[in-house]
């Protein structure tokens, strides 16, 4: 387990309430962290991280982060939005630094912060000073300080911001092989959608101090609106009256068939053998699924309501079932 | 250095890391690190020896350790003049008015090398926060094994270090020169005793210098203003403190200078003769002065880095 959370609150002196209460075991490889601006993603990261003193229970890689947060920061690598390079400092110089900061021993640090850089791409670049660099270079040297310990768990905060698109396809790919090479988990912070698909498996969304959804992508997008969604070459009109007479529920969205609900027992065989009936050609079948910008914005506008009506019994996470990449929905 | 064995296995009840799959991205050997780690007070030196570093390669320290080098060999060469003055009969009866050679020593750390160790100050400890401040590194410090304390520490150490090259170095080195020009063995044995106490004469001023640079370039992330308001407050605190203590005739307010309060405590510590110590404040408000320098301006560091600690993880 990488977060167990349990009633975890944050209020700032100024009566904000930062946290509200998170409860919930958070797994997984590769995890999004999303949610509004003020959701409280930067308040986790720090209470996970041992930084700001909280009230209710949570641990990280199984250590308090009251009690041990030296060794929780051990075993976790973070980078961060903003710059943060050392003036005057080359990016070897920067990653040793790093290294040495995080417990290796001079030489280790030096052969693994060479390691670190080559492993992001900043081969011949590595004895200019970081400053010198372009946006694209100062990410990459970001993500090899945050890996140059060998973290077992990796914060990544928006690591695609400011890139062009060829820069933050090499980022994500650099991203992906992480937990392939060592094993390390990923926490992505990050207000960009199609980053944390491309990433992630699932996701954790904060609003307004809780936790809004924990769960895997899949079951993110399928959040809400479900059903069928079918087309046809032609004949629409035809399949929706045959449907209809044998019990489903049937809506037209666009030229699109859209079968809300199935009669008891049935199957999606029902579909295809009506249209076969009709002799109405197929050319789309597929369960109706959200985009993850609208899952994600029906999450924390569901969320929103439940807080406005007081419904919130206890902002809660369960583990997600183990996603099966590639399974359709 | 103390060692740690390195946490076992990982958050995934992964034991061991999974075996390096070559030729994917940029492998050219990113792989699991098991080794081992160091002990937290390590990375107190590892900052420090950072702060030394960036100052060395600041031309201007290095020009304050000439200054310092031409300070000692010109007090050096007043040293040695006075030895041999002594065996002129025309200067026997003059000897009682001389200064001993022990006080060249302490003139040398009161009158000259303060004012370098001030310059050394602005030149290192000025930047050694402001920088971090401006550069973001905070996040870069602090979500490491790093308490605030190790933080303030290190940049205290590397700070003093720097300006110790070019206050308790020479000063040590002009003390010991001092004792050696000396021909006979009884009388330098005599005189070892101007070395320890150059030492902690030099030794609490480089502190308390130290500490007020660094909690002044812990205020601001622009080490021009750090620099400024560090060499300014030293030096308006020594313009008005002598006219302040007869204004108000109390000899202990000359101690609000920082460069008075070293020479009070050179006084009592060298307890030799001088031109005049009418206005001299007594040694022991000099040594509090400083201490309480050193002392107030390291908790207040503290308090400023943990303040900072808290509220520049920004995500």
């Amino acid at each position: 387990m990488i977060l167990e959370l349990e009633g975890v609150r944050k209020n700032y002196g100024s009566g904000v309430q930062a946290l509200r209460g998170l409860t919930g075991s958070v797994s997984g490889q590769r995890i999004g962290l999303l949610g509004p601006n003020g959701a409280g993603k930067s308040t986790l990261l720090k209470v996970l991280l041992g930084l700001l003193d909280f009230s209710g229970k949570a641990k990280v890689l199984g250590h308090d982060p009251r009690t041990q947060a030296l060794a929780i920061r051990a075993r976790v690598g973070y980078m961060p939005e903003g710059e943060c390079y050392l003036p005057g400092m080359s990016a070897v110089e920067y990653c040793t630094y790093a290294a040495e900061l995080s417990g290796l021993p001079r030489t280790p640090a030096m052969q693994r912060a060479h390691a670190a850089l080559d492993y992001a791409g900043l081969e011949d670049k590595r004895y200019l000073p970081v400053e010198t660099y372009s946006t694209g270079m100062k990410q990459k040297v970001k993500l090899a300080q945050a890996i140059v310990h060998d973290p077992e768990l990796l914060f990544l905060d928006e690591p695609t911001n400011g890139l062009d698109p060829r820069g933050r396809e090499e980022m994500l790919s650099l991203i992906l092989e992480i937990p392939k090479r060592r094993g390390a988990t990923l926490l992505v912070s990050t207000h960009i959608l199609a980053d944390v698909e491309r990433v992630c498996e699932s996701a954790l969304v904060l609003n307004q101090g809780s936790i809004a959804y924990h769960g895997t992508l899949d079951e993110l997008r399928g959040k809400g609106d479900r059903g069928l969604e079918v087309r046809v070459k032609s004949g629409a009109a035809e399949l929706v009256a045959g449907l209809t007479a044998k019990g489903c529920t049937v809506r037209m969205d666009g030229d699109a068939v859209v079968v809300d609900a199935l009669p008891a027992g049935a199957s999606i065989d029902l579909v295809l053998e009506e249209a076969r009936s009709r002799g109405l050609q197929v050319r789309h079948l597929a369960v109706r699924k959200l985009t993850l910008e609208a899952a994600f914005l029906k999450t924390v506008a569901d969320d929103a309501a439940r807080h406005a009506t007081g419904g919130l019994a206890g902002a809660t996470a369960a583990t997600p079932a183990a996603p099966t990449p590639g399974a359709a929905p | 250095m103390s060692t740690t064995p390195a946490p076992p296995g990982n958050g995934n009840g992964n034991a061991a890391a999974p075996a390096v799959e070559r030729g994917l991205i940029h492998d050219l050997g990113y792989g699991a690190y098991s080794g081992p780690r160091s002990g937290p007070w390590t990375r107190t030196w590892i900052i420090a020896r950072e702060v030394l570093r960036v100052g060395w390669k600041n031309p201007w320290l290095r020009r304050c350790m000439w200054m310092s080098f031409m300070v000692v060999a010109v007090w050096g060469v007043f040293i040695f003049v006075q030895g041999q003055t002594q065996g002129i009969a025309q200067l026997e009866q003059a000897k009682a008015f001389l200064p001993k050679k022990d006080t060249y020593v302490m003139w040398a750390v009161t009158r000259s090398l303060v004012f370098i160790g001030v310059l050394a100050g602005a030149i290192v400890g000025a930047g050694a926060v402001s920088d971090d401040l401006r550069a973001g590194a905070f996040q870069f410090y602090f979500a490491r094994p790093l308490r605030p304390q190790q933080y303030v520490v290190g940049k205290l150490l590397g700070v003093i270090m720097a300006i110790g090259l070019v206050v308790v170095v020479p000063a040590v080195g002009l003390a010991a020169v001092r004792v050696v020009m000396e021909t006979h063995v009884e009388v330098m044995v005599r005189a070892l005793g101007v070395i320890p106490r150059t030492l902690a004469l030099a030794g609490v001023v480089t502190l308390a210098l130290a500490a007020l640079a660094v909690l002044m370039s812990s205020l601001t992330p622009r080490k021009i203003y750090a620099q400024a308001s560090y060499t300014l407050l030293l030096f308006i605190s020594f313009a008005i403190s002598l006219p302040l203590a007869k204004v108000s005739n109390n000899v202990k307010l000359r101690v609000i200078s920082l460069r008075d309060a070293v020479e009070g405590l050179g006084y009592g510590l060298f307890q030799k003769w001088t031109f005049d110590r009418t206005w001299a404040p007594p040694w022991q408000t000099s040594l509090t002065m400083l201490l309480c320098v050193f002392g107030g301006a390291s908790l207040a560091l503290l308090w400023r880095i943990r303040r900072v600690e808290l509220s520049s993880l920004g995500t």
